[in-house]
């Protein structure tokens, strides 16, 4: 049960990381939010590993863990500026995605997270509805308006994209 | 004109940023909160069976008991060994409004949704439809911790800006019976406060400063200020009369006057210690959404969400950075930014704010409306936000104008 239990961590870990990271504007806090969140699954991990998606299960613990850190308004009222960006400035081939995640940065947290949830934790969209609490349409016009949002921001790198 | 989604994808390449923990310190956690759980369980088979004074108040939370009903200072000796206190709810896992709340809501019928949540706004600047009307349960898991102690500000200091919104504040919370949290920041440091050694978090970015501390008598505490420094945030909690055991009508946490930061004034006070945690709120939630349907991707949007009231209403506790007091329908209500919001939110760079209101005794709405694009981008003017909150109306599960169930 260990070894299984360590596969998934090491597979889901990091992407969870960066997911929240971007959700929440703060690797460190990311990271202490998704290990405790592991540590959560392994304290039930039979009932955990025999979720849909236990990654799903980790990743709604992570968030609500996050903002237990600092509690009340007080982590909702992060500024969006405080997102940090991965390192490796120095590799070409990244900057367009770097220029993404500093657009996703701008975004509220709302749009944040569906952004994260599907792109980057990898998530369908039931899924992330069902992690969140909306109604599953809700994630799909958020969807659609962070990535419109995202494209002008974004122009006119994008310009010629369409529907 | 669209971020293509491949793109988006891209988002998952780029490196990490700390790597993850090694599993070997994940999973030794995950042990100690597996016997702290069963130790819990264990700890309330022994207050049932002996009837220990002490531990029946601290599974007084059990039964719905509220803070206010609680006098737990009042029982407890002044000597430094072990106030009756409560664990310190920061320790367990809850979100911002006290819940465990990692269960997905279960979708209910609109129909068992009360009638006086049931609510749309009827007074809007556009003729756009409503695309979701759905009512949703939410249910929670036991805590991890057992009972804990109520989530309350005791004493919160504010101070307002320019545009009369609040620019700073700082909470002061306690005392607990335990520290804040197990585990606490990656960024936390040894610190010295009050003469005594404490914990100290600072975010220089967002400007907030977290303070943890245990005192003489045995309690703990805990300070957040956002908007003012690490040294002015040190300066109040030096300043601060603390008793864990308060004779009754005296406050546990207190500023003298001469010692408030220039330009803050006291906005909430807790008059006693906290008390249990009342029980997880397991009502039901409304929510309405106007426009913004999949396919319509700019225009007019209007979010509004209804759930019963917990505690207090709109006191100074509730207050953060950027509110303001405002009055809907002749009562106090809040305007400030959407959560996690900035100015630079809107494509257009136009500030985000919510209006939360009491449309009724007992229940509380949020709602933000906003404009995608046009000649005015962003959130409507207060004016207009307030006039659409006190036009809201409760409607029939079946009215035309919902969609389809």
């Amino acid at each position: 049960m260990r070894a299984e239990f360590t596969s998934f961590y090491e597979q889901e870990a990091p992407r969870l990381v960066r997911s929240l990271t971007l959700v929440t504007g703060e690797a460190v806090l990311a990271e202490d939010a998704v290990a405790e969140a592991f540590a959560r699954a392994w304290s039930r991990w039979p009932q955990v590993r025999a979720c849909d998606r236990p990654a799903a299960w980790v990743m709604r613990v992570a968030l609500n863990e996050s903002r237990s850190r600092f509690r009340r308004r007080s982590v909702e009222r992060r500024k969006a500026h405080a997102v940090a960006r991965p390192d490796a400035a120095d590799d070409p081939d990244l900057s367009a995605a770097h220029a993404l995640w500093d657009a996703v940065r701008r975004l509220d947290r709302r749009e944040r997270a569906l952004i994260a949830l599907r792109y980057v934790a990898d998530l369908p969209q039931h899924e992330i509805a069902r992690v969140l609490g909306i109604p599953p349409g809700t994630v799909a016009s958020g969807l659609n308006r962070a990535r419109q949002r995202l494209g002008k921001t974004l122009a006119p790198t994008h310009e010629e994209e369409s529907w | 004109m669209v971020i293509p989604e491949e793109d988006l994808f891209g988002l998952a390449d780029l490196p990490a940023g700390p790597p993850a923990r090694p599993v070997d310190g994940v999973i030794a956690r995950g042990g100690r909160l597996r016997r702290r759980r069963h130790a819990v369980r264990a700890l309330g088979v022994t207050a049932v069976v002996g009837g220990v004074a002490a531990a029946g108040t601290l599974m007084a939370g059990g039964d719905g008991d509220r803070a206010d009903d609680v006098q737990v200072g009042a029982t407890s000796s002044t000597t430094a060994a072990a106030p009756a206190l409560l664990p310190n709810p920061m320790s367990c896992l809850v979100d911002g409004d006290g819940r465990t709340s990692f269960v997905p809501p279960t979708a209910i019928a609109r129909a068992e949704v009360p009638e006086a949540m049931r609510l749309i706004p009827t007074q809007l600047p556009e003729d756009a439809p409503i695309t979701v009307a759905q009512g949703a349960r939410y249910d929670f898991p036991p805590s991890d911790c057992g009972p804990v102690a109520e989530m309350v500000d005791t004493l919160v200091l504010a101070a307002s800006g320019p545009d009369g919104g609040v620019s700073a504040t700082v909470r002061v919370s306690g005392p607990y019976s335990t520290p804040s949290g197990d585990l606490g920041l990656s960024y936390d440091v040894p610190s010295q406060l009050r003469g005594r050694p404490a914990t100290m978090a600072v975010n220089g970015v967002t400007v907030f400063v977290v303070f943890t501390w245990g005192e003489p008598d045995g309690g703990y505490w805990e300070l957040r200020a956002e908007g003012i420094d690490e040294a002015g945030a040190r300066a109040v909690a030096e300043a601060l009369q603390l008793d864990s055991s308060p004779d009754p009508g005296q406050p546990p946490a207190q500023i003298p006057p001469e010692a408030l930061p220039a330009g803050f004034q006291v906005v909430a006070q807790a008059a006693t210690v906290p008390g249990p945690a009342p029980e997880p709120d397991v009502g039901p939630t409304w929510t309405v959404q106007v426009g913004e349907s999949a396919a319509v991707q700019t225009g007019f949007m209007c979010h509004l969400e209804v759930r019963e009231a917990q505690g207090a209403g709109f006191d100074g506790a509730a207050m953060g950075i950027g509110d303001r007091v405002v009055t809907v329908g002749g009562r106090d209500a809040l305007w400030g930014p959407v959560m996690g919001s900035s100015p630079a939110t809107h494509p257009e760079g136009v500030p985000m704010n919510d209006l939360t209101w009491e449309p009724a005794p007992g229940y509380v709405a949020r709602m933000d409306c906003e404009y995608w694009d046009g000649p005015a981008p962003g959130t409507l003017p207060l004016e207009q936000m307030v006039a659409i909150a006190e036009s809201v109306a409760t409607v029939a599960p079946d009215d035309p104008r919902l969609p389809p169930e």
